[in-house]
């Protein structure tokens, strides 16, 4: 089950950084969520809200691909000068609540899991980042429409405000997949600790 | 249940911060671009142009790229250019000029009257629009100019406040009869204008404004300040190209018109648009 959170844990990471060179994307997103599912895959036996997580990377990936051939361009730029187009606001919202559905899943899946293995530590971390991951997204998802009707130059300081909480609250949830991989791989009860079949020794993650 | 009851209102606060600004969005956008009113006089001789200007929302692919006029065949126009960015809309801007090498020859026509121009827009679509009203005065071309006028342009002036002054200098008796325009009944009090004399060494004469009609002498300077007072909401946005036409007369009969150019070109403001919008969609509805 470590390689599950190992493949999350670099699947969110690929899927948050976005390295382009002349617009063309170096880490495309379609990576990011493919290992998120390859992760997700093997936990969605352990409880609904992995499924909830895999169905939500299902969409984003599906959103991804399109993305990388050009059909839809969501998010925009905070310091081009562009004023966001109706269309990229509504699809980055869009991108943004299935995100947060995401991490729902994936934060309450490890809590459930956390719990059902009496790791407590585990579970309040995974609650405490779950209420941070969707107050900030919340927060982002709330003003985005502001900017159908004020300049984004006006709400630059609050966007970026924001757009951090965004980025802090999903590099939180990578460290939450790492802790998970080490807390609660193993069979429930076990006190966690244990490889599946040795997998994790050939791929790892170092973050 | 708690948790559940955060997260109902967090999503109805989205929900409602989406309609609430989709809704003021949609508001305060035109129903239709479309080119401003123009009241434009010009002349149909190649040293006059005269701007077009065209209001549409930003996102607005389409854009006017030409227009022609029957009766103007000289007339041609620059490539479209941004006139101003709006927070919604953008005022594009279309100067049309007459080209000298399509000017045919003819002698002096009635004024045209049009209210309606063929335009061509960069979607290849043709369709003939609304522009308000242009009177294009038809003199004799080539110009005869074997007339030597009785005063010459001495300095002008023209600011951003829509005010300016154009000073002329007699170079032989005239006596300034009166000045007209065809705009001036329909701006009535939007419009001030008013003489100021000078006599022979520039000095102003006591009063400084003078009246018409008015007898120059050689040297003398003949200032004429004007001042565009546009308020109504409905008017701000309006495009005014006003030919002031000084009408002077000789000792001997002869009488000349000195063309002093005034324009009105709008800047408005976001909530000048917003009016405007308003009015639009009032007309739409």
């Amino acid at each position: 089950m470590k390689i599950a959170f190992s493949r999350i844990a670099w699947g969110l990471a690929l899927a948050l950084i976005d390295v382009t060179i002349n617009g063309f994307d170096l880490l495309p997103d379609v990576v990011g969520y493919g290992l998120l599912m390859a992760g997700l895959a093997k936990l969605v036996s352990r409880n609904r809200m992995y499924k909830l997580a895999w169905n939500a990377a299902a969409v984003q990936l599906i959103l991804s691909v399109l993305a990388l051939l050009g059909l839809t361009r969501s998010g925009f730029s905070l310091t081009g000068g562009i004023e966001p187009s109706l269309n990229a606001l509504a699809l980055t919202a869009a991108g943004l609540a299935i995100e947060l559905a995401m991490l729902y899943g994936l934060c309450e899946g490890i809590r459930l899991d956390a719990l059902e293995r009496n790791k407590e530590r585990l579970a309040r971390s995974a609650r405490n980042r779950r209420h941070f991951a969707f107050a900030s997204g919340a927060g982002m998802l709330f003003q985005l429409p502001f900017q159908l009707n004020q300049s984004l130059q006006e709400m630059l300081p609050f966007v970026i405000l924001l757009a951090l909480c965004v980025l802090f609250a999903w590099l939180s949830i990578v460290a939450l997949a790492r802790q998970a991989g080490r807390e609660i791989a193993g069979n429930p009860g076990s006190g966690g600790g244990g490889l599946d079949g040795g997998e994790g020794s050939v791929i790892d993650v170092r973050m | 249940m708690k948790a559940r009851a955060v997260y109902l209102i967090a999503a109805a606060l989205i929900v409602a911060s989406w309609l609430a600004n989709y809704g003021y969005y949609r508001h305060y956008r035109l129903p239709e671009p479309g080119f401003l009113r123009h009241y434009i006089e010009t002349t149909y001789t190649p040293s006059v142009a005269f701007d077009l200007l065209y209001v549409a929302n930003k996102d607005d692919k389409r854009k006017p790229v030409s227009a022609t006029a029957e009766g103007l065949e000289a007339l041609r126009f620059y490539p479209v250019q941004v006139h101003q960015e709006l927070r919604r809309q953008t005022i594009y801007a279309l100067r049309g000029y007459f080209d000298e090498n399509r000017m045919q020859e003819r002698p002096e026509g009635e004024p045209l009257r049009l209210n309606a121009l063929t335009v061509q827009y960069s979607d290849g679509s043709v369709r003939e629009e609304d522009v308000g009203e242009i009177i294009a005065y038809r003199p004799a071309w080539p110009p005869d100019k074997t007339k030597e006028p009785p005063v010459r342009f001495s300095s002008g002036r023209g600011s951003s406040d829509n005010s300016g002054t154009a000073v002329v200098t007699a170079v032989r008796p005239a006596t300034l009869s009166g000045v007209s325009s065809a705009w001036l009944e329909k701006l009535g009090g939007a419009f001030r204008y008013e003489f100021k004399a000078n006599d022979t060494h520039g000095m102003p004469q006591q009063p400084s404004s003078a009246t018409v009609p008015l007898e120059m002498d050689t040297g003398q300077m003949l200032s004429l300040d004007y001042r565009f007072q546009l308020k109504e909401a409905a008017d701000v946005l309006s495009v005014y190209n006003v030919q002031l036409r000084e009408h002077f007369v000789e000792p001997d009969g002869n009488k000349y018109d000195y063309i002093v150019f005034a324009n009105y070109t709008p800047y408005p403001t976001d909530a000048q648009m917003r009016a405007y919008v308003r009015e639009m969609r009032g007309r739409a509805e």
